[in-house]
C-alpha cells in the first residue's frame, strides 16, 4: 500500500515533467494499457454481472435471498462491523504513539504492523487455530467454558481483524509524520487537555486520511478469503461469509447463484472504489494544506 | 512576571544540549537568546514552556519565584509562538485566536460575547481587523505570524516565548515585523523571550541578550554592552564581522569599521586595495596587508568615502582604532 504521502509525491512529479515522445509511442502505450485493462479487468467484471443475471431477475433475487446467502451476508457485515472499528481504534493509537512519542522498540512496532501484509492470510488463520482450536493452547479451557472460537463466527471475526490490521495505521503514520506536532504543541500551550487536542486539532487534520484508511480496511474486510476460509469451517448457513459462500456455490456447479453473490461483492467493491477516489482527492488537499 | 532558570541540564543521549544554565529574566523584559544552531537556545525555550523537560535531578524553572519545574505546559500560562506559525489550518482566524478561551473548563469559559470582544481587540492590536473570517492558508507568512502571536496573547499569558518567529519570513517582512514586535512589547509589557540566530535581530529588538554556545551561556547583558565589550572571542565573532589575528599567546579581533585607511606613507602598516564594494551607506573594502600576507575587511562611511575615494590597486596605510584582545586559555 503506497499511502497518501507517496501518491501525492508521484502526482507532483508527473505534473512537473514535460514528456516529449513521438505520437505513435503515446498511442501504443495507451492502447496496450487500455486493452490490458479491458481484457483482464473490465471484461471479467462485466461477466460477473452478465452471468449473475443470465437466468433472469427472479433467479438472481432468489439466489441472494435464500437463507444460506442471507446468513453469509449477515456474517460478512458482522465481521466487518467489528473489525473496522477495532482497527480504527488500534490504527489511531498506533499512529499517535509512533508519531508523537519516542520509545524503544518503535521500529519493531512499525514492522509488526506490516506483518499481515507479509504473511499469507492462510498462515494467519492457522495461527489462530493453533491458539484457539480444540488441539490448541486454550482449546481445553475454552471447551470447558463452552466457548467456540474456531469454526464459528468469532473465528471469522478474528481472521478478518488479522488481515486488516495494517490498513488504517499504515495510512495515518506517514500522514501524521508529515504534519508534525507543532499544532498539537501550540494547542497544549494554549491550555488544551490531551483529549481536546485530539478532538479539536489532530482529528480535523487527519480526518480524510483516516476515512481513506477506513474505506480500504472495509473493502478488505468484506472480501477476505484466505484467513477466514481456514477459520470458518465452511458450515453453510452458519460460518460462511460472502466469499466463502461463493466458492461453495461454484464448486457445487450453482454457477448463476455463485455469480449473483459475486455481483453483490463486486458492487460493494465498486462503491468502495468510488468513495475511495473521492476521499483520495480530499486527503491529498489535506496533505498539501498541512505541509505548505 | 519574572522568570528564573536555575542550574538546568539537558542531554540527548550523549549530547549535552544544555549545560548548567542559570538565567534570570526581569518582569516585563524582552530578552533574546542568541546562538548558532545547535547551541541549545530552542531547547531552553521549550523547557521554560514545559514542552520539554530538563534532565532528572537538575535545577528548577520558576515564574515570579514560584517553582513550575514539574508543571504541565497547559498549566503554565505561557504564550508560545513557533517558527512555522503552527496555526490550526482548519479553523478561521477568529477561531484560531479564540481557541485558548474555548478549551477552558466550562466554569472559567468567557461568554460568547466576551470571546468575540477579546478576539476583536486582539485583531485590532495586530492590525488585521477584517481578517477574522479568513483561513490561515489565505494569508501571507507575516500575517500568519501575527495571528499566531494574537492567539498566544488571547489567553493572557504570563510570559511570551518566541521561537525564531521571523525565521520563515523574507528579509523585508522580517525587518517590518521586528520593529512592530518591539512597539507591541512597549504596549503590552509581557515578559518575553525571543530565540534567534540572527544577531542583528536580537540586538535590535531585545533589551538584553544572552549568547549561547554548546549549551552554555557565553555572555549576558544589555545589547549595546555585549556588542561593545564581548567577554570572549566567540561572542565577539558571533555579533558581527571581525578581522582575526592570532598568535601563540592571544587572538586579536578588529571590527571592519574600527579600521582606518589613510594615504600611503613608508613608515605605516602598508596594504593594497583588492576590491571595493560600495552599496548603501557603507563601503566595504578588502585590503591585502603586505607585512602579514593577509586579506582584511574594512568598512567606511559614505562621508569618508566621498572625501578619500579609493579604487582597486591603490596603496594605503592601515590604522586600527579599537581592538579586542583575548589571551588563549
Amino acid at each position: 500500500m503506497a499511502g497518501i504521502v507517496s501518491r501525492l509525491k508521484g502526482h507532483r512529479a508527473s505534473g512537473s515533467m514535460a514528456l516529449k515522445e513521438p505520437k505513435w509511442v503515446k498511442r501504443l502505450l495507451i492502447g496496450v494499457t487500455v486493452s490490458f485493462l479491458f481484457i483482464f479487468l473490465i471484461l471479467p467484471l462485466a461477466m460477473v454481472f452478465i452471468s449473475a443475471f443470465s437466468e433472469g431477475i427472479s433467479v438472481y433475487y432468489a439466489s441472494i435471498t435464500e437463507s444460506a446467502a442471507l446468513s453469509a451476508i449477515r456474517l460478512t457485515f458482522f465481521a466487518t462491523m467489528i473489525a473496522v472499528p477495532l482497527n480504527l481504534i488500534f490504527g489511531l493509537a498506533a499512529a499517535w504513539s509512533i508519531t508523537k512519542f519516542e520509545f524503544p522498540g518503535k521500529q519493531i512496532l512499525i514492522t509488526l504492523i506490516d506483518l499481515p501484509f507479509a504473511v499469507s492470510p492462510v498462515i494467519g488463520g492457522l495461527i489462530y487455530i493453533l491458539i484457539f482450536g480444540s488441539q490448541g493452547w486454550f482449546g481445553n479451557s475454552l471447551r470447558d467454558h463452552g466457548i467456540q472460537i474456531v469454526f464459528a463466527a468469532p473465528g471469522v471475526v478474528l481472521g478478518t481483524i488479522f488481515v486488516t490490521v495494517p490498513f488504517i495505521a499504515r495510512e495515518l503514520i506517514p500522514l501524521m509524520q508529515a504534519q508534525g506536532k507543532d499544532q498539537e504543541l501550540a494547542a497544549i500551550t494554549l491550555g488544551a487537555s490531551g483529549w481536546q487536542v485530539f478532538w479539536r486539532v489532530t482529528l480535523p487534520k487527519i480526518k480524510w486520511g483516516l476515512l481513506y484508511g477506513v474505506i480500504l480496511c472495509n473493502g478488505r474486510a468484506m472480501g477476505e478469503f484466505g484467513a477466514v476460509s481456514v477459520l470458518s469451517g465452511h458450515i453453510r448457513g452458519q460460518t460462511n461469509t460472502i466469499p466463502l459462500h461463493i466458492e461453495i456455490l461454484y464448486n457445487e456447479y450453482h454457477t448463476t447463484a455463485a455469480f449473483a453473490m459475486a455481483s453483490l461483492l463486486t458492487f460493494l467493491a465498486l462503491v468502495t472504489l468510488g468513495i475511495k477516489t473521492y476521499i483520495e482527492s480530499k486527503a491529498a488537499d489535506e496533505m498539501n494544506e498541512e505541509i505548505s | 512576571m519574572s522568570i528564573q532558570v536555575n542550574n538546568i541540564h539537558k542531554t540527548f543521549g550523549k549530547f549535552k544540549a544544555l549545560d548548567q544554565i542559570d538565567l534570570e529574566i526581569p518582569s516585563g523584559g524582552l530578552v533574546a537568546l542568541l546562538g548558532p544552531s545547535g547551541s541549545g537556545k530552542t531547547t531552553l525555550l521549550r523547557i521554560i514552556a514545559g514542552l520539554d523537560f530538563a534532565d532528572a535531578g537538575s535545577g528548577t524553572i520558576s515564574f515570579n519565584g514560584l517553582d513550575v519545574t514539574s508543571l504541565a505546559a497547559a498549566k503554565r500560562k505561557v504564550g508560545f509562538v513557533f517558527q512555522h506559525y503552527a496555526l490550526f489550518n482548519h479553523m478561521s482566524v477568529f477561531e484560531n485566536i479564540a481557541f485558548g478561551l474555548r478549551v477552558r473548563p466550562k466554569s472559567e469559559q468567557p461568554s460568547e460575547l466576551e470571546i468575540e470582544e477579546r478576539v476583536h481587540k486582539l485583531l485590532k492590536l495586530i492590525k488585521l481587523e477584517n481578517f477574522g473570517k479568513r483561513f490561515p492558508k489565505q494569508l501571507s507568512g507575516g500575517q500568519r505570524q501575527r495571528i499566531a502571536l494574537a492567539r498566544a496573547l488571547a489567553v493572557e499569558p504570563q510570559v511570551l516565548l518566541l521561537d525564531e518567529p521571523f525565521g520563515a519570513l523574507d528579509a523585508r517582512v522580517r525587518r517590518e515585523l521586528r520593529r512592530w514586535l518591539r512597539q507591541l512589547h512597549e504596549e503590552i509589557h509581557v515578559t518575553t523571550i525571543l530565540v534567534t540566530h540572527d544577531q542583528e535581530e536580537a540586538l535590535e529588538i531585545a533589551d538584553e541578550v544572552a549568547i549561547l554556545n554548546h549549551g552554555k551561556i557565553e555572555q549576558r547583558g544589555r545589547s549595546q554592552a555585549v556588542y561593545d565589550f564581548p567577554t570572549n572571542a566567540f561572542v565577539c565573532e558571533f555579533l558581527g564581522d571581525v578581522n582575526s589575528f592570532s598568535n601563540e599567546k592571544q587572538t586579536t579581533l578588529v571590527r571592519p569599521h574600527e579600521i582606518e585607511l589613510y594615504r600611503h606613507e613608508p613608515s605605516g602598516i602598508e596594504g593594497v586595495v583588492r576590491s571595493v564594494n560600495a552599496f548603501g551607506a557603507v563601503e566595504r573594502i578588502e585590503v591585502d596587508l603586505l607585512c602579514e600576507k593577509k586579506l582584511i575587511l574594512v568598512e567606511r562611511s559614505s562621508a569618508v568615502k566621498e572625501k578619500h575615494p579609493l579604487s582597486t590597486g591603490d596603496l594605503v596605510c592601515v590604522k586600527v582604532r579599537k581592538e579586542f584582545i583575548f589571551p588563549h586559555a
